[in-house]
């Protein structure tokens, strides 16, 4: 998870997730969007961006069955970001 | 015109389908799934409302749900995924070429062995048959669950979970009967539901759904983009993305939102009352008529689908057809892509006339019809007293 300002990414395995994991915090009261997330070792992704209590939202998305994508952060590829 | 060919694909769709598509068109042009911008996104908002729209009609979560193009794309794509060389596979004696074809196709190859089981009139008779063909390699039971072509339903709900108690796969191919019977898929009789998105769920032709009900996901026959995990050499292992490569028929998908949602509000137990209805009244009437052999039984809520098989006597299937055409009514002779139906009820030399009715049927069309085909055989007669 990578936290800027007051939102938190949340990265998850498919678009797919990233809308019905959105819709499941939505329910639970979060401002919520879905976004593309760029990894450079997995590819093309998606995320759901949250306000507020991110670890609640993660583990709600976990609870739900919501298949969270693994960051690969310390396995990154050179080249300019 | 009166249109009673809703087995192949129901006509007309719905005015919210007709305006979905349109509107997807004209609104929603980009790539759902593939790139981040506002259009993309919004996109595939709209193709998530129709899996949870679909999730809701089987009772299953919107990630189960893959897009196909047709029942037959699905249907393939969970048996040739599933099976493995040395398997065997029971399949039904009602089955439709797009279940009969994949697995006879498999034997030629030598992948597989299959046994058909016959279909009786008694549920536990039928279950018994299917079990008593399970051998310790049975990997997979796929059977459709209702013919399409005289309307006979099958107990597929008893004999998944017969199956389940011995260990083997359950597919459904619900062709005929997605959005008119009650599927429920938290009960977990079945593994696999396969069905068309442009009959029963009144959406556009090109649409299709294979609903995964288990953790043993079938691999991939397509291989592909699917916006996901993109530096990933292997297809991904989660739903719907490993099942869905390359770029999906969006406005197809968006207008079957709508068709779906159409099948919501009139529940499928009212649109398959009101055609059982209609099939009924016809039964009784071509009954009553000389020179009618009917093949289907008499139509009965919760043992037949609202369709009905019959012949002129003397006459062949796809001349009565013709004949028909000529007073604006359509129908579909021949036999139906169902090899196996026709020869289980010694129906393959002469094909069937199959009428089959949808949502916007009303009983002045069977009225019409009736006195349609009593024009046909009146004019028949008079034919043969002539020579």
């Amino acid at each position: 998870m990578y936290s800027i300002a007051n939102a938190t990414d949340i990265p998850v395995s498919s678009l797919t997730y990233a809308i019905k994991g959105q819709k499941l915090l939505e329910r639970y009261g979060y401002v919520a969007w879905t976004g593309r997330n760029h990894d450079r070792v997995t590819g093309c992704g998606y995320k759901i961006t949250v306000r507020g209590d991110a670890q609640k939202a993660r583990q709600i998305l976990l609870e739900n069955g919501i298949k969270l994508a693994q960051t690969s952060s310390s396995q990154r590829r050179g080249g300019r970001p | 015109m009166i249109y009673f060919d809703n087995a192949a694909t129901t006509f007309p769709k719905p005015q919210c389908v007709v305006r979905a598509v349109d509107d997807a068109l004209l609104h929603y042009g980009a790539n759902p799934g593939r790139g981040g911008h506002d259009l993309s996104m919004q996109t595939a908002q709209k193709v998530f409302e129709c899996r949870e729209k679909a999730a809701q009609l089987f009772r299953c979560s919107p990630e189960q749900v893959i897009f196909t193009k047709n029942c037959t794309e699905s249907i393939n794509a969970a048996i040739k995924g599933l099976v493995r060389p040395g398997d065997h596979m029971i399949i039904s004696d009602l089955e439709h070429n797009a279940v009969y074809r994949v697995v006879e196709s498999l034997r030629r190859q030598g992948i597989i062995e299959y046994d058909i089981a016959p279909v009786f009139d008694s549920d536990e008779q039928t279950v018994w048959y299917f079990e008593h063909l399970i051998r310790p390699n049975t990997r997979l039971i796929a059977c459709t669950q209702g013919s399409n072509v005289f309307g006979f339903r099958v107990p597929v709900e008893k004999i998944g979970v017969m199956a389940h108690r011995r260990g083997v796969l359950m597919l459904v191919d619900a062709a005929q009967t997605a959005g008119v019977v009650d599927i429920d898929l938290s009960r977990r009789a079945i593994d696999y539901l396969c069905m068309p998105g442009h009959k029963g769920l009144y959406g556009p032709a090109g649409t299709g759904i294979l609903i995964v009900n288990c953790d043993i996901l079938p691999r991939p026959l397509c291989e592909g983009g699917t916006g996901s995990l993109s530096m990933e050499a292997q297809m991904p292992d989660f739903l719907p993305d490993r099942l869905e490569s390359g770029t999906v028929n969006t406005s197809g998908i968006i207008g079957l939102r709508a068709g779906i949602d159409f099948v919501l509000k009139n529940t499928p137990s009212r649109l398959y009352q009101h055609e059982m209805q209609l099939c009924h009244s016809l039964y009784s009437r071509l009954c009553r008529m000389d020179g009618v052999k009917i093949y289907s039984d008499e139509p009965q809520i919760g043992k037949n689908l609202p369709l009905i098989s019959f012949n002129l006597i003397g006459m062949d299937s796809e001349d009565t057809a013709q004949l028909l055409n000529q007073y604006h009514i359509a129908v579909r002779p021949g036999f139906h892509c169902a090899a196996l139906a026709h020869k289980k009820m010694h129906t393959d030399q002469s094909g069937t006339v199959r009428v089959s009715f949808g949502a916007f049927n009303r009983q002045s069309e069977v009225d019409d019809f009736c006195r349609a085909v009593q024009g046909i055989l009146n004019s028949e007669r008079k034919k043969r007293k002539k020579i």
